[in-house]
């Protein structure tokens, strides 16, 4: 009796489960309309033209600037050509615009005519304009200046010139920028080292 | 009983080693899961000094991010801030290769201010004063069963929720049949929930490498933070640099939004995830089904059974779903793991039926063998010592 039960109970057990079985036997669900497009017949990244613009002055030359070392030739005496004198401390302010502002304050240019100690004191400021290729300076047109230039020699103070605006004046000298410091100069003797000062065109 | 032993033996062998959750929500997130790159061009002006920086032609810079598809017909989500122009994004970008070429020319003192003062004042636009940026963006996903390849989508900005509003973009590609994941509708989930963060970390190689996969960070929510007054949840979960936009999901494999931003000095794994109801809120007015397709169904389908260890019906599924989306890496992937495993393997509910009819058949034939036993042991013995009814031939 107990074997029949038993019999009885495992079919039943084997019945129902092939009932759940084949019930909850999932399918996976139908999944759209068409096989998906190839990708490579699918749009793809295409590259426009690059745009530009017109080409600006040099960044390396816009800045705040003061001259370390600097060679200049100066007619000092009238009757006599131009001489070398030596200086350091002019500032300027190349700006973006493409003006510079150049300022002086007490500057002492120093030199020698003949053994004779000459010197030559700078003060004020004068704004001129300004180009630049990858190798050459070209300073063009004295807008505005209020500058003055003392001259000394043995015998003291000689004379005192005040600059005037001048929009026909140009000066083309050639010029390396690297890492903060210009070296400008030219054939006539002119020789002129910056270096790059926090202010204008600076940033942090 | 020997009989019973036995087919629980099988019926464990048949089932597979459980797989971690995070194991299971990689599985299900990861085919969804895209690199977004774009490719900006700019300059950079100064208005305080007008000065433009970027010479005749500009400059040119390359982000990388992370996203994930949210709708099988090409939707992708991933953070605002990867394809905004802004500081935070390709501005930033430009901005940074302007302070590179000035530092060039001893124009940056503090790189930091610098970096600041410019992300304060510049203006990042395009050929002319005042015109956009070019941004191309590009959406790459590998596919390829065999062997894996990059397929790269042009993609369009649909929609965009800057940094401070959300930071989620809604990016549409021209693809089809896509996996997708879900994502979730539940906006405040709390502190303590395990979350994964999925994407291509820049470091760990160019993501235009077919070869490369997804990584996948675990962690979990450590608190929920209002950023410029929008949801976002803070996490414990790692995220380099390039997995920004990338999902950051449940352990069911649903997003719970993007991973958005690392706060600056930060040194212990902490990120920033934008909430899935800044997502809810990209795709609001676009005509997004933002739905598992039956296509994902059947792959989330799969994974299951692959992971209870059904592997013949694992296969099943993974085969509807490579019928579909032949490309489907991971269906392959996971079809020839589950064809290895299940590969003449047994059925579980086959061995107990099996077992239960054996068990049935068995105790049927010994109950009539005894009934028959006894009946003739009943019998009176006749004459010739033969039982009646028992015939020899």
């Amino acid at each position: 009796m107990v074997l029949l039960a038993v019999s009885v109970v495992s079919f039943l057990a084997a019945g129902a489960l092939t009932v759940v079985a084949l019930a909850g036997a999932d399918t996976p669900e139908p999944c759209c309309a068409g096989p998906v497009a190839q990708a490579d017949a699918l749009p793809s990244p295409t590259t426009a033209p690059p745009a530009t613009r017109a080409p600006a002055l040099p960044q390396c030359l816009v800045g705040s600037w003061t001259t370390s070392d600097e060679t200049l030739m100066v007619k000092f005496y009238t009757d006599v050509g131009k001489l070398p004198m030596t200086t350091s401390g002019r500032s300027y302010e190349v700006r973006a615009n493409g003006t510079v502002v150049e300022r002086n304050q007490n500057v002492q240019l120093v030199g020698n005519h003949n053994g004779t100690p000459i010197r030559l004191v700078i003060n004020g400021t004068r704004e001129f304009r300004w180009t630049a290729t990858a190798n050459t300076i070209t300073y063009r047109s004295v807008t505005r200046t209020n500058l003055s230039w003392t001259y000394f020699d043995n015998r003291g103070e000689l004379s005192t010139e005040r600059d005037k605006p001048d929009p026909n004046f140009t000066e083309t000298n050639s010029y390396r920028c690297e890492g903060g410091q210009v070296t400008e100069s030219n054939s006539g003797g002119f020789h002129s080292v910056w270096k790059r000062t926090a202010g204008y065109g600076y940033y942090g | 009983m020997i009989r019973v032993l036995a087919v629980g033996a099988a019926i464990a062998l048949a089932a597979g080693a459980p797989a971690s959750p995070e194991e299971r929500a990689a599985a299900i997130t990861r085919p969804a899961v895209v690199s977004v790159e774009v490719d900006w061009h700019g300059w950079v002006r100064d208005p305080g000094t007008g000065e433009v920086f970027g010479g005749p032609s500009g400059y040119t810079a390359t982000t990388r991010c992370s996203g994930v598809v949210v709708a099988e017909d090409g939707y992708v989500v991933t953070a605002g801030h990867c394809v905004d122009a802004g500081p935070a994004g390709g501005g930033g970008a430009l901005v940074d290769l302007a302070l590179a070429e000035l530092a060039g020319y001893g124009r940056v003192g503090d790189e930091t201010k610098a970096r600041a003062q410019l992300a304060t004042v510049a203006v990042v636009e395009g050929a002319s004063a005042g015109t956009p940026v070019r941004r191309d963006v590009r959406v790459a996903r590998i596919v390829g069963t065999s062997s894996p390849e990059l397929d790269v989508a042009p993609a369009t900005v649909v929609d965009l929720l800057p940094p401070g509003e959300g930071d989620v973009a809604l990016l549409r590609i021209p693809r089809e049949q896509l996996a997708a994941v879900e994502v979730t509708t539940e906006d405040a989930l709390p502190a303590g929930t395990p979350v994964l963060a999925v994407g291509f970390p820049a470091a760990v190689g160019d993501a235009t490498d077919p070869g490369t996969e997804p990584t996948s960070k675990n962690g979990q929510i450590s608190a929920r933070r209002a950023v410029s007054g929008t949801p976002h949840y803070e996490i414990s979960a790692a995220a380099a640099p390039g997995m920004s936009g990338g999902p950051v999901v449940d352990m069911a494999g649903r997003v719970i939004g993007l991973v958005s931003a690392a706060p600056r000095g930060e040194t212990q794994p902490f990120n920033l995830v934008t909430a899935s109801s800044s997502i809810w809120k990209a795709l609001r007015g676009h005509p997004v089904r933002a739905v598992p397709s039956a296509n994902d169904r059947n792959f989330v389908a799969g994974l299951d059974r692959y992971y209870d260890g059904d592997y013949p019906e694992a296969v099943e599924y993974f085969d509807a779903v490579l019928a579909a989306t032949p490309a489907h890496r991971q269906a392959a992937e996971y079809r020839r793991l589950a064809a290895e495993h299940g590969d003449g393997g047994p059925d579980v509910v086959l061995l107990l039926i099996i077992g239960c009819a054996t068990l049935g058949v068995g105790t049927a034939v010994a109950g009539t063998v005894l009934w028959r036993r006894r009946r003739i042991a009943d019998l009176p013995t006749p004459p010739h010592g033969l039982a009646l009814g028992v015939h020899h031939d």
